[in-house]
């Protein structure tokens, strides 16, 4: 009714589905291109005129980054082990930290509480290039420089202010009765907090984890910062090494970015109602 | 009586528990943050720009007056002009039409929407990779799909001339952002009453009017707030220029996050990269007052009407 009025003169109604299938169009254009390459042999990405299709469909690029010693494989299953290590760890702390913060924030009304929530999302601003010097300078001076530890630190530090703050929006939703009713029972306010909210924080937790496993895989300025040895990079920082490289190899470049993008892909499949949750959080509240 | 006292204790632990669970990590997490703002700052003002500098001392504002010397940096602020406002620009811009205009169909389903999110998910390094060859010159597909529709002739190579390189990459971050600001605007709309389109309807008004006067107010605090975090995050952004064109040919795609990089990890110059990122800190933070204060006034305008 609204809408039909809102845009009669303007669009009609093919008119409105013509554009929905041109934005989804350009959206997953290069992702399908991708995919397309990960099974074309390396004749068939360099052919002139360009081959649309695989005229020759193999595997042989992804065998080649996973399994064939010889190529790219020796290196790339080191890099999605580290950087499996390094999401799995950041996501750990971050979420604890989140949620306590968060529950904090939301529960007790705190002197300053004003305060220390306009210097989370303040914090937005210093993420990525702002403190890359720096943090490049300190994590060398204390000798973490080349190590995995190095990067789970400088990550825990600067994820942790959006976990927060995602999580002072999602327990100012949640009732505050249940832990009304366990005091009224003579529990103390930190068994209330273990025994009736803990159990109600899944959907946060697991909002929060997810955007913070999202951020850590894909990450790319303090990777690059903090990371040189190639038994240590993480798949962002090794994908563009070889992508900067003088590559004509496009379709191993394909098959690997499908197995950094796959993990996060899944995500969304899966998750995909946490996600907009988590994405939006910020800018609707 | 003993009732009223028993609360009160129990308000004061509350309030105890409430200051253990927020202070510790937030004093950390910020201190670090602080301090590593303050140290950039003191960096920048020091002479660290070779490996093992001996004899740091603070030498004032000479690592600034040496990187305002070259000609890259100028070209490293005017390249972050242009890639800041026309990003943001366009993801705005493009982001309120297909989010407005697609907000009520019923057809967009779940998988529709997770189809917006893919963008925005997929990892920076990716998108600049598949990117980087769709823009190539000799099997590029940009090139092909032009040439097969006749618009160009021989190909061009986008990311190797001087005119073109900035805009390429342009396009790359626009749709990356742009999906994602386009699913907020549609259900931001979705939010607003439908009654009021009908009494819009009731006095007169066309869809362009609703729009207007109607929508744009209603989803308004939505736009700054994603607008805003568009821009720091166009503003921030070093891994689609770094990996698709390295800042070159030249200097003609260097931003000044990704000038930074090059002075501090690839010359070690680390006062000068230090210098770098206090001028785009301070770029930053004066483009985001601008927007904040143009936005507001914009507001009151409408308020007044």
């Amino acid at each position: 009714m609204r809408a039909s009025f809102r845009v009669r003169r303007w669009l009609p109604r093919f008119g409105k589905g013509i554009l929905a299938v041109v934005v989804l169009l350009i959206v997953l254009f290069p992702v399908a291109w991708l995919l397309l390459a990960a099974f074309k042999t390396t004749a068939d990405v360099q052919r002139i005129p360009i081959a649309w299709l695989p005229p020759h469909p193999t595997l042989r690029p992804i065998i080649d980054v996973w399994l064939n010693p010889a190529g790219y494989s020796t290196d790339w299953i080191r890099f999605f082990l580290n950087t499996l290590i390094v999401a799995v760890a950041t996501t750990a702390a971050v979420v604890v930290l989140g949620t306590i913060v968060g529950y904090g924030l939301a529960r007790f009304k705190l002197r300053g509480s004003g305060f220390i929530l306009f210097s989370l999302l303040v914090a937005q601003l210093f993420t990525g290039p702002a403190l890359m010097i720096p943090t490049y300078v300190v994590i060398t001076a204390i000798g973490l420089y080349n190590t995995l530890t190095g990067l789970v630190l400088a990550y825990i530090i600067f994820q942790t202010p959006f976990a927060c703050w995602l999580s002072y929006s999602y327990f100012q939703n949640l009732p505050v009765e249940l832990e009304e009713a366990a005091s009224v029972d003579g529990c103390t306010p930190w068994r209330a907090f273990l025994l009736v909210t803990l159990p109600l924080t899944r959907i946060g937790a697991v909002t929060i984890g997810l955007m913070t496993f999202l951020l850590t895989w894909s990450e790319y300025p303090f990777a690059v910062a903090l990371l040189e040895n190639k038994h240590v990079l993480t798949v962002s920082v090794g994908l563009a090494q070889f992508i900067t490289a003088f590559n004509i190899y496009w379709n191993q470049m394909a098959a690997a970015s499908l197995f950094t993008a796959i993990p996060v892909l899944l995500l969304l499949v899966f998750a995909q109602r946490y996600f907009v949750k988590g994405l939006t959080a910020g800018a609707l509240k | 009586m003993k009732a009223g006292m028993k609360t009160l204790t129990y308000e004061q632990q509350k309030r105890r528990l409430g200051y253990w669970m927020v202070l510790p990590v937030f004093v950390v997490v910020f201190g670090v943050m602080v301090g590593f703002a303050a140290y950039t700052l003191i960096l920048s003002l020091q002479n660290i720009n070779l490996i093992g500098t001996q004899g740091v001392h603070f030498t004032g504002f000479a690592s600034y007056a040496a990187v305002f010397h070259t000609k890259e940096m100028l070209a490293a602020i005017r390249n972050s002009l242009v890639w800041v406002g026309l990003s943001t620009a366009a993801v705005v811009l493009l982001g309120l039409a297909v989010g407005s205009i697609l907000s009520d169909a019923k057809g967009v389903s779940r998988f529709a929407r997770s189809i917006m999110l893919v963008p925005w998910v997929l990892p920076g390094v990716v998108v600049a990779g598949v990117w980087k060859w769709m823009f190539g010159t000799q099997n590029g597909v940009i090139n092909a799909l032009l040439g097969s529709a006749g618009i160009l002739h021989s190909g061009i190579a986008w990311l190797g001339t001087p005119g073109t390189v900035l805009y390429a990459v342009i396009v790359v971050i626009v749709w990356r952002l742009f999906p994602l600001f386009s699913l907020v605007v549609a259900s931001s709309v979705q939010m607003i009453d439908v009654s009021l389109y009908e009494a819009g309807k009731v006095d007169g008004m066309n869809g362009w009017q609703g729009f207007l006067h109607i929508t744009l107010p209603g989803i308004q605090y939505q736009l700054l707030t994603m607008g805003l975090l568009n821009m720091i995050w166009i503003m921030n952004n070093l891994v689609l220029v770094n990996v698709m064109t390295g800042g070159g040919p030249l200097y003609y795609s260097e931003t000044l996050p990704v000038y930074m990089y090059k002075l501090g990890f690839q010359y070690t110059k680390l006062s000068q990269a230090a210098a770098v990122t206090m001028v785009n800190f301070v770029m930053l933070l004066a483009i985001s007052m601008i927007y904040v204060y143009f936005f507001r006034r914009a507001q009151k305008a409408r308020e007044s009407v």
